[in-house]
């Protein structure tokens, strides 16, 4: 698991430096500001603990580069903007957000899962209490007993 | 009568319909050691001089013989003229019977068990009628190879009232030479028990036949009243015609044709041709050689001393714990030299015999009593198998078997499969060896009974034996008292009649019934073995003996059979009871209901696989208790709060949150694509 982990992490660092790579061969910009937009992604891909490693990272990275894109949009457009947009504080803040929010559905995701799965397990429970009804209707009390050999 | 007994059928036969027995008219004289016999009425000829045998159970018929002279009657002997199953009101209630119809004499007996001759046998009607009609008779038999073996006066009876021709009794409702007075039977015969004397022996019908003479002549019942071991000594030592005539002389030429029927020896006794050419009066002198079987020197045993190798055998067997110390305190090779010098006893035979066999002093008695019975044969190669007080004739030990069986005899049951053990029996060839060929014949011919004797396997053992033996015994199976049952299809619907009262479930295990079946059911070996296996577990054996059943009325094309049927059903319910689905349960047994109605057993099998429904039964329950043990866990484990520490909250909210960070992302692209 945590080879495979590990095996993906180094997937997506790979993916973004050749994203990047090839960003910069067109507009070294865009790519200077993407690389700087993606680093809190970047920082969870070492740093991850826990299990579901994969999918954390995939859920920070999707959020982090959604937030990145409008502004690396807007450099592609116009990159003498370059040296404004990555000394303001806003787009900065902006582009780390995403990450933010990603790392807020981190916590969040396993606390609404809770309640929904607490919702559906008394649905499961009472399917479950008819199907016991209807074993032990089927094969007798014999079935809730211990194990013994019948005469 | 005891209820576990099945009934005797209501049905008439076409046998039954036709022959009327008048039970309260008994016949006597016409008894036999096979039955008794009454008058009887024909009705299609009420003319006819006839009567009927009603046949004893225990007692095997002879079935060739009655074919045979049913088919070809014989001139001068009692034939049989028809024979089937009734139904008769007899002591202890209704029992269904072997019958045989045979010809009636109606000029009484030559002689009553008292001695008294009938008034028409004079010495000249002997001559010109009795012996000849008697030779004729006999000669007819052995034409068509069987023998008679029970040609005494009181069964000789005059043809008719005007008391010319004469006929023998009939000899077809008992085995050959069953039972006959020991001092009418050939010197030879008498060392065998009497319940089976050898069979293969014609010159044993003249020996009869001159004994039967010799008491007519001296009008006597000379056989009455004799000590047997005196009387064979007194046999031995005088002949058998002085012994049995009491030394007393028939004058004339009558005197030396009975002289010549009892020889003693067989070489020299009368056959037919001899007694045709006494007829022409061309007499050949006879003398009764008594130097065959005599000892060198005599024995001193148990206060007696024996010169004849016969006697001294009889005396051995007849107390084997002291002739085993004589025989343990004597020099055993001094003696055989000097009592036998014309007999040269190897040390290979000495110690085949087992006399001085060191491992076996004061030991096993089984070895003593196998000891004495070697020696025995030693001294007497010609005559019985002498062991535990039996002295019986391979060839015809069938009938001690039976007789043992009809009086539940176990001790003589037990000593007669001691007897049939191979072993035993072939270190009785190597004693006997060449000096008795027809003995090692009868070994081989008995190795396949002997393997069964032995085996404690349902269908097997003694009873087995007892019917491949005597193919002609009705099953002896104490609920068979009432009924006559000779074949599988009688066997399987007498126990229809004694379902109707009684449980069935157990009845193959009926040792009896086992081995009759087995017997006279072509390929019912193997199901009686998968029977004998399941004997343990009573609801499998139950099944199976349903499945032998349904098997048997298919096979057999048996009609209806609706309280076995009901019965054999009904020991199904316990092991029905023992499912566990109910639903199947009550499925299994609504189908059981209405099958037991139609009283088609083979249909029953057919549609119900108990031992494949139980099993089924057992598989599903297994299933059933896994997946309720399941739930069982999910429904605890679903009981507590859900925590957002738990895996399965953790994994679920992990991947929705990607879900939706994915949706972000994409609307991000999708947006950004459309300005």
């Amino acid at each position: 698991m945590a080879n495979s982990n590990t095996s993906s992490n180094l997937k997506l660092v790979t993916m973004i430096l050749f994203g990047a790579g090839g960003l910069a061969v067109v507009s070294w910009q865009t790519a200077a500001l993407v690389a700087l937009g993606l680093v809190p992604s970047l920082v969870l891909v070492y740093t991850v603990t826990g299990s579901w490693k994969t999918e954390k990272t995939q859920c920070v990275f999707l959020l982090n580069l959604a937030s990145v894109i409008p502004f690396a949009y807007d450099i592609w457009n116009s990159p003498d903007t370059f040296s404004y947009s990555i000394s303001n504080p806003i787009t900065i803040a902006g582009m780390y957000a995403g990450a933010a929010i990603g790392y807020i559905f981190l916590f969040m995701g396993p606390v609404v899962a809770a309640s929904i799965l607490q919702i559906l397990a008394k649905d499961k429970l009472r399917r479950i209490a008819q199907s016991r009804k209807a074993l032990i209707d089927e094969w007798g009390d014999e079935l809730t007993s211990p194990d013994k050999p019948k005469r | 009568m005891s209820s576990d007994v099945a009934p005797a059928p209501e049905a008439k036969s076409k046998f039954a319909e036709r022959y009327s027995v008048e039970l309260n008219n008994p016949l006597p004289e016409f008894n036999t050691l096979g039955g008794e016999a009454y008058l009887v009425t024909d009705s299609s000829n009420p003319d006819s001089q006839i009567y009927a045998l009603v046949h004893y159970p225990s007692v095997a018929v002879r079935d060739d013989l009655y074919q045979a002279l049913k088919s070809r009657p014989i001139a001068n002997l009692v034939c049989p003229v028809d024979r089937g199953l009734m139904t008769l009101g007899l002591k202890g209630g209704k029992k269904q019977r072997l019958v045989t119809i045979f010809e009636r004499p109606t000029g009484g007996s030559l002689m009553t068990e008292q001695g008294r001759v009938n008034e028409g046998v004079t010495p000249s009607h002997l001559r010109r009628n009795i012996i000849l009609c008697t030779l004729k008779a006999i000669a007819a038999l052995h034409k068509i190879d069987q023998m008679h073996r029970s040609i005494k006066p009181t069964n000789m009876y005059f043809s008719g009232p005007e008391r010319t021709d004469i006929s023998i009794g009939e000899c077809c409702s008992y085995p050959v030479g069953y039972k006959q007075p020991f001092a009418l039977e050939a010197l030879e015969n008498t060392f065998v028990d009497e319940r089976g004397r050898p069979q293969n022996d014609q010159l044993g019908d003249f020996f009869q036949f001159g004994a039967a003479l010799l008491c007519l002549n001296l009008k006597a019942a000379a056989w009455q009243g004799r000590d047997q071991d005196s009387y064979t000594t007194a046999r031995i030592n005088q002949g058998s015609f002085w012994a049995l005539g009491g030394g007393q002389e028939i004058p004339g030429a009558a005197g030396n044709l009975v002289k010549g029927l009892m020889a003693d020896d067989h070489s020299e006794r009368w056959n037919a041709q001899d007694v045709l050419d006494w007829f022409e009066g061309s007499v050949k002198p006879k003398r009764t050689s008594m130097t065959a079987w005599s000892m060198n020197r005599p024995t001193r045993f148990n206060g007696k001393s024996y010169i004849d190798r016969r006697l001294l055998s009889e005396a051995f067997a007849n107390d084997a714990d002291l002739a085993m110390k004589f025989l343990r305190d004597m020099n055993f090779s001094t003696w055989i030299q000097m009592s036998f010098r014309d007999e040269v006893l190897s040390e290979r035979a000495e110690k085949q015999l087992g006399i001085s066999n060191p491992s076996a002093v004061g030991g096993n008695r089984n070895h003593d009593h196998q000891t004495i019975t070697r020696v025995c044969m030693f001294l007497y190669p010609l005559g019985p198998i002498r062991y535990k007080g039996l002295a019986v004739c391979l060839g015809s030990i069938g009938g001690v078997i039976a007789d043992a069986f009809a009086h539940d005899d176990r001790q003589t049951i037990t000593t007669l499969s001691e007897i049939l053990d191979p072993r035993f029996l072939n270190s009785l060839v190597e004693t006997v060896g060449a000096r008795n060929p027809e003995f090692s014949q009868q070994v081989a011919n008995l190795r396949k009974v002997g393997e069964i004797a032995k085996s404690t396997q349902l269908s097997q053992g003694m009873e087995r034996v007892l019917y491949e033996l005597n193919p002609s015994l009705p099953c002896l199976s104490s609920k068979f008292e009432n009924t006559w049952i000779v074949s599988v299809e009688q066997a399987v619907k007498a126990l229809d009649r004694l379902a109707a009262s009684n449980s069935v479930t157990n009845v193959l295990t009926d040792r009896h019934i086992a081995a009759f079946m087995a017997k006279h059911g072509a390929g019912l070996e193997k199901e009686f073995a998968r029977l004998s296996s399941a004997q343990g577990n009573v609801a499998r054996f139950n099944s199976m003996s349903l499945e032998f059943f349904g098997a048997l009325q298919k096979r057999l094309r048996i009609g209806r059979l609706p309280s076995l049927t009901e019965k054999l059903v009904d020991g199904l319910l316990p092991a029905i009871k023992g499912m566990r689905n109910k639903k199947n349960r009550d499925k299994l047994k609504d189908l059981l209901d209405k099958l037991k109605k139609t009283g088609d057993l083979s249909k029953v099998s057919s549609e119900v696989n108990i031992n494949q429904a139980l099993a089924d039964d057992a598989r599903a329950f297994a299933s059933a208790r896994s997946l309720f043990a399941k739930l069982d866990t999910d429904k605890i484990r679903l009981s507590g709060r859900i925590s957002s520490q738990d895996p399965e909250a953790v994994e679920k909210g992990i991947k929705g949150a990607r879900t939706i960070a994915f949706v972000i992302f994409l609307s991000a692209l999708v947006l950004i694509g459309t300005q």
